[in-house]
């Protein structure tokens, strides 16, 4: 490398986005990660890793947004090279040459004082709204082989650049979080697609703390008399979003095999983010009367306390802390973790198949 | 019943049963700095049962009142996470309460099964009791029977309700004899399912992911091989003096304290051959095999095989520090081992002619662990001498603390027109890979031990088995009565010790 090019390897270190040629990406990183004989083993010496391939729909402004705040914790969280796919609002050109704009920079952390920062990179390809077809040819030739594949779906619509890369991903993830019920039917389309990748959503993996502690319950065989009893399960939210708790009844009724009434009720409190979970009632007679199981949030949104309403002495009360995972750590979650794809289809088709939430 | 339709798609987060836990040495530095917090950071992950209770039993008297504010400190200053007024503290500090008694007096027995009783009733607990014996080992046995005499330890099988197991930290015997004088006391009480012998070595990720990189991979297990290695090292070396506890080091030294138990445990996963399953006695089968293979270093062969050293003084980062002799605790005239390095070899198909050699020891440049399989070279030198002597020989190096990870060395062609060859290296670690810590080691044991599960926990034959090897070290240095080899506090050890790498390639890893 030139001495030239060492301050512009300092930028790129640093997080700063250095304008290159799309057909030239591989080559400029290669460039750029490989050390001067100065910095060897001086003070930009750094780990390079690369965990996965992540690619970012970021055309609209949301996900734009979403991926902003939440990149530079995925970076340590799951060093990847991460592709970005933006909207570029240019005017159009008449040829393909230079229709595509990209820039290339590196993420780093330190792991702990005095080994090399980790690092990993990012790269960011600008397409006109109107050239996503030129999105897959760009974007193939820059996978790392030997990783998996991941796609962050963009928060609402985006299907035709899901369809435009379906061939190269090995799994997508959606964000449901704060939406609708609607919402469930885009990974529930992307399952039924003929040869699906893996698919998971960030709605689907903030239930699994109340999942996991609704099944240790029936763990127990002597709570599992109370299942054949189960006619209603009711699940309350936070206004903003129907998905998480659509997703929760879901899970219990097509889980519990018997036809239950699903409620979702709506509700308005301090603290919860939209469309959180609030409770979760398992019961046995219409309109929560009967015997129940009760989950609920509480103490400011940090605990979990399971109440049996009833009279088996089987089920005991119980607190678990809420695991507190940031959008990074849920992210990465969804990209690492295996999810069961049968037990999250038949969740979804009973979350798509529930009438608007009850007030 | 049919099986919980809940569970399909979740993994199983193991929760024992509900249990009442009675730690024994409640005052002690374990319990405060790693047992109370380790419970406290399982019940934050929810992983502890609905309900648990704990009892500190230690001589001092204190009101249940004082011994929660402390343990509060405690858990505050060494757990992950502790908020004062948090419901999970309320309810966790609900479950503590403290019994004052002395270790010796039956009387104490009777009036803590009566506690016990009463915290049963109280949390609604069945008759699970985990005793845990975080005390010097001299009280071991003597608890041990108290505990039967006052009827607390028996087993589900002889006709009581519930369970109750007892588990029990290093140092397990001083040599053989009083090792097995121990596990006879034990045997008078308890039965092996009961006993549960502590080796935090073993809790540790890296540890346990030997088990995982050689049986859950299929590029590794081939190569595993006296035809394909050249010979093993296992290095734990610490760069802390005694800290403080110069009486109870002089009395162990580093042969009983790291080597018979964490290092050995060690060399039995590196050496063992694939458990028939994954289950506890499975596994210990081929572990204690291994030692068994292990060739015995007769009394008076010690010297040809084992290098041990005292540190004198020297310096650390920087810091001048003193010799082991005039730490506080030490006599002047301490013939105790500070260093040690062993050259032994598993006489079976697997390992026949392929040196394991083993350091540990105080005082040295840094806190490092790690385990090194050298492979051979290659059986022809195709790149000419030259190119060839300047590539170290393949090593997979597995690192155990601190920088958890592991890695691989080889040879690669330095770009240019010539033959030319260096060692590169490629790396795998958790800090890296997993961007989320690891468990502590004594989170994980005391989880197993609740669930009943004994497979990181010693059996009765591996510790004797160990103690076997150990016992005729000790039994050598008696009879030669030779001084340990000096060293400086900062360096790695005797030059004395580059004498059982004598006929190797190598020779002891810088690390």
């Amino acid at each position: 490398m030139t001495e030239a090019a060492e301050p512009q390897r300092e930028d790129f270190l640093a997080g700063v986005p250095i304008a290159v040629d799309p057909a030239a990406i591989d080559h400029e990183l290669s460039r750029l990660w490989k050390p001067s004989s100065a910095s060897e083993g001086g003070e930009t010496h750094v780990t390079r890793a690369c965990l996965a391939n992540v690619i970012f729909d970021a055309l609209d402004e949301g996900s734009r947004r979403r991926m902003e705040k939440v990149l530079p914790a995925l970076g340590k969280r799951m060093p990847s090279r991460t592709i970005i796919l933006l909207s570029d609002d240019a005017p159009p050109k008449k040829s393909d040459a230079g229709v595509l704009r990209a820039s290339i920079t590196a993420v780093c952390h330190l792991v702990s004082p005095g080994v090399p920062p980790v690092c990993c990179e990012q790269i960011t390809l600008a397409a006109p709204p109107q050239r996503a077809d030129l999105i897959p040819g760009a974007v193939a030739p820059l996978l790392v082989p030997d990783v998996p594949v991941c796609f962050a779906a963009a928060r609402d619509g985006g299907e035709h650049v899901l369809d435009l890369l379906d061939e190269i991903l090995d799994k997508v993830v959606f964000d449901s979080r704060d939406l609708p019920l609607d919402a469930l039917r885009r990974p529930l389309a992307v399952l039924n697609q003929k040869n699906p990748c893996a698919v998971d959503d960030l709605a689907w993996r903030e239930t699994v703390e109340w999942r996991r502690i609704i099944c240790e319950v029936f763990d127990n065989p002597n709570a599992r008399a109370f299942l054949p009893e189960l006619v209603e399960v009711e699940v309350g939210h936070q206004a903003g979003g129907a998905s998480r708790a659509g997703l929760l009844a879901g899970w219990v009724a097509s889980r519990s095999g018997r036809e239950l009434k699903i409620v979702l009720r709506e509700t308005r409190e301090t603290g919860p983010a939209p469309g959180e979970i609030l409770w979760a009632r398992l019961s046995t007679g219409p309109g929560g009367r009967g015997p129940s199981l009760v989950v609920r949030r509480t103490d400011r949104n940090r605990v979990l306390r399971i109440e049996y309403h009833g009279e088996r002495a089987c089920i005991l009360p119980r607190l678990i802390p809420i695991r507190e995972e940031g959008d990074a750590e849920l992210l990465g979650g969804a990209f690492e973790r295996t999810t069961h794809q049968g037990v999250l289809r038949a969740s979804l088709e009973a979350a798509c198949k529930l009438t608007p939430t009850a007030r | 019943m049919e099986e919980n339709p809940f569970r399909e798609g979740l993994t199983r987060r193991r929760t024992p049963e509900p249990c009442t836990i009675v730690l024994f040495g409640a005052s002690g530095d374990l319990t405060q700095r790693k047992l109370l917090p380790a419970l406290y950071n399982l019940a934050g992950e929810g992983l502890l049962p609905p309900k648990i209770g704990i009892i500190g039993f230690a001589r001092r008297p204190k009101s249940d009142e004082q011994f929660r504010s402390e343990m509060a400190q405690a858990i505050q200053k060494h757990a992950r996470r502790f908020e004062e007024g948090e419901p999970l503290w309320e309810e966790f500090s609900d479950s503590i309460v403290y019994h004052s008694a002395s270790f010796e007096d039956a009387a104490g027995y009777a009036s803590l099964a009566k506690k016990i009783e009463e915290l049963e009733r109280r949390l609604g607990l069945p008759p699970n009791r985990l005793f845990y014996l975080a005390t010097a080992p001299e009280h071991f046995a003597t608890i041990v029977r108290n505990l039967d005499a006052a009827g607390l330890v028996s087993d589900s099988r002889s006709g009581g309700a519930g369970w109750s197991r007892v588990v029990i930290e290093k140092p397990f015997g001083r040599d053989l004899e009083s090792a097995r004088a121990l596990n006879r006391e034990l045997y008078e009480a308890l039965d092996e399912r009961q006993i549960f012998r502590i080796d935090h070595y073993l809790g540790k990720e890296t540890v346990q992911n030997l088990l995982a990189l050689r049986f859950a991979n299929g590029i590794f297990e081939p190569l595993w091989n006296q035809k394909y290695v050249e010979h093993v090292q296992i290095t734990v070396a610490e760069d802390i003096g005694v800290e403080g506890r110069g009486g109870y080091y002089d009395q162990a030294g580093v042969l009983r304290d790291m080597v018979q138990n964490h290092m050995l445990q060690v060399l039995s996963l590196v050496g063992m051959e694939p458990p028939a399953a994954l289950e506890a006695d499975a596994i210990r089968d081929e572990k204690v095999k291994v030692l068994r293979a292990v060739r015995r270093i007769r009394p008076r062969e010690v010297d040809q095989s084992v290098v041990r050293g005292q540190y004198a003084e020297g310096s650390i980062l920087g810091h001048a520090v003193p010799g082991y002799r005039q730490e506080e605790g030490v006599p002047a005239d301490s013939r105790t081992e500070t260093f040690v390095a062993l050259l032994l070899h598993v006489e079976n198909w697997r390992w026949a002619g392929v040196p394991f050699l083993l350091r540990s020891g105080k005082r040295l440049p840094k806190r490092a662990s790690e385990v090194c399989i050298q492979f051979k070279k290659p059986p022809l030198h195709l790149f000419g001498d030259e190119a060839a002597g300047s590539v170290s020989p393949n090593a997979l190096v597995i690192n155990v603390q601190p920088d958890e990870g592991i890695s691989l060395r080889f040879g690669a062609k330095v770009p240019g027109p010539d033959i030319e060859l260096r060692p590169v290296k490629m790396d795998f670690r958790y800090g890296t890979s997993f961007g989320m810590p690891s468990p502590e080691a004594y989170e994980r044991l005391l989880l197993d031990a609740m669930a009943g599960d004994s497979t990181l926990f010693t059996r009765r034959d591996e510790v004797e088995a160990a103690w076997t090897i150990v016992t005729d070290i000790l039994e050598g240095w008696k009879q030669s009565n030779a001084e340990p080899y000096p060293y400086a506090a900062g360096t790695w050890g005797p030059e004395e010790a580059e004498k059982l790498v004598s006929g190797v390639e190598g020779t002891w890893r810088r690390l």
